[in-house]
């Protein structure tokens, strides 16, 4: 009788069909109502099922059929989100960015000093025929990188002038109008805050020079 | 064919009874699925094409190459400006086959696997943006669901419910373990809060409008507390339901708006993956449901 009902019901429903339905054999709540899965009519019409009679294929107004996991499914999604958590965790607590997309979240974690220093790299080159260095866009359309890339390897930059050569060819490749700088200059602004407000002109200061090749 | 189990008859047979399974894998329609993939493979297009796409850049600065640790492992080279170009292609071909539900398997592991090349290659080069986390985890999790329709409206799947539940939990833990951190590597939470980042971020990339909020440090140090609470809250998103739920996600919205007007901080590929907490099922026009009565 059970078979029957079933085999009834999947005849009634022409979406349990076709290949992405294969195997189909009725209908069920899921019985389940998280936080955002209650919008639809979940609730099955154990009336809607036919039990005697000659009007058997007419259609339920709604139904849910529900497609369990197994426990090899289950299995593998708990232990695979339970290595991303702990992966993302560790990320935290030994501050590494190494493991994206579940490295540390720092942006901005940094504690400042209400009576420190705010500082801001910059990128400025000398040009043939120009008094004054001109500052440039420290970013990717400028320079071919942005400034948070530079700044999270500024040591290196200043240890290694010679990585600016790369900006100051992408500012060429980037600008092909544009005449070629004989100068990259990496620089900094610094300025003073007492009591959170800033105190004075901002500071400019030198980190390092390359002569373009 | 599809390897879904036979669907079940009855809720008792379709539920696991372990609470935390039934939570963990929710029986969720698959045209919710159906319709996250539009959200969330459209708007991978978008981010290669803007916030992520300084990769063809990249090409012409190998230098500043700087792999993370699964590049490293995969021994994975400085991208070209070739290499990069072909990537956008084939991030942006496959991001249209898989939003559409054009061979679906096929699209979505192709774009997980380039869209996930082409983080490390705006990623790998010094900063690491903390936005993408939870955008790469959407990625990875969708094609795993498999076949979903739009008009899949009446059946549910775990495999949906289990990949929306895990984008989920990537959202929140971007907001919570951000404030953890600020724990962390401050010392004391008291000194992140009553110290001067807003200042620091406005001064250093704030929008004239918000020049002005730099002469009022006690306002923007109770923007830094009410911000260490509502981050070390956003779990609490995973419990919400109904109007407090739309709620939620509407407060964060909010956020990370008025962060793009004043430091032109968007968040945008945190902020496009709370789609996974909404019932967007409610989006398909009834004429391609299952049934046309969902």
């Amino acid at each position: 009788m059970e078979k029957h009902k079933r085999r009834l019901l999947t005849s009634q429903d022409p979406a349990a069909e076709g290949p992405d339905h294969a195997g189909s054999s009725g209908t069920a709540a899921s019985g389940e109502s998280t936080s955002a899965e209650s919008s639809i009519g979940t609730t099955a019409e154990p009336t809607a099922e036919p039990t005697a009679g000659p009007k058997p294929r007419t259609r339920p107004k709604s139904r849910t059929r529900v497609r369990p996991l197994s426990k090899v499914g289950i299995g593998w999604r708990l232990a695979i989100t339970a290595l991303a958590f702990v992966i993302l965790t560790c990320g935290q607590f030994l501050n590494t960015n190494d493991f994206f997309p579940l490295g540390s979240l720092t942006q901005y974690a940094t504690a400042k000093d209400l009576n420190g220093t705010v500082g801001s790299t910059c990128i400025a080159a000398q040009f043939p025929g120009e008094d004054e260095p001109r500052r440039l866009g420290f970013n990717a359309a400028t320079v071919g990188i942005e400034r948070g890339d530079v700044e999270s390897q500024l040591d290196r930059v200043i240890a290694h002038p010679e990585l600016m050569q790369s900006m100051a060819d992408s500012y060429v490749r980037l600008h092909p109008n544009e005449p070629k700088p004989e100068t990259m200059i990496l620089c900094r602004t610094t300025t003073q805050l007492k009591n959170g407000i800033s105190v004075g002109e901002p500071e400019e200061s030198t980190l390092a020079t390359w002569e373009v090749r | 064919m599809s390897r879904t189990p036979t669907l079940t008859t009855t809720p008792a047979e379709a539920a696991p009874t372990n609470a935390f399974l039934r939570w963990f894998t929710p029986e969720l329609p698959l045209a919710r699925v159906a319709m996250f993939r539009v959200f969330i493979y459209l708007f991978i297009i978008i981010d290669v094409l803007t916030i992520s796409g300084d990769v063809i850049a990249h090409g012409w600065t190998p230098e500043f190459y700087q792999p993370l640790w699964l590049a490293r492992f995969l021994h994975i080279p400085a991208v070209s400006v070739l290499g990069a170009q072909l990537l956008l292609a084939a991030v942006i071909v496959f991001s249209l086959l898989a939003a559409a539900g054009i061979l679906q398997r096929i699209s979505g592991w192709v774009v997980a696997i380039t869209f996930g090349l082409w983080m490390f290659y705006t990623q790998g080069y010094g900063y690491v943006a903390h936005d993408h986390m939870a955008l790469v985890i959407a990625a990875l999790v969708l094609p795993t669901v498999g076949v979903a329709r739009f008009r899949d409206v009446g059946t549910t799947s775990a495999k949906a419910g289990w990949a929306l539940r895990v984008v989920q939990i990537a959202v929140v833990l971007t907001y919570f373990y951000s404030a953890v951190m600020k724990w962390i590597a401050s010392g004391n939470i008291a000194d992140w809060g009553n110290g001067a980042v807003i200042i620091w971020a406005l001064m250093r990339r704030g929008a004239e409008w918000s020049k002005p909020f730099l002469e009022m440090p006690g306002f923007l140090i109770a923007g830094q507390w009410a911000t260490l609470a509502f981050e070390f809250l956003s779990p609490l998103a995973l419990l919400a339901k109904g109007r407090w739920l739309y709620g939620v996600v509407a407060f964060f919205c909010l956020f990370h708006l008025l962060t793009y007007l004043a430091l032109g901080i968007h968040f945008l590929p945190t902020v496009i993956c709370w789609a996974a907490f909404l019932p967007l099922e409610k989006l398909v026009p009834k004429r391609f449901t299952s049934t046309g009565t969902a």
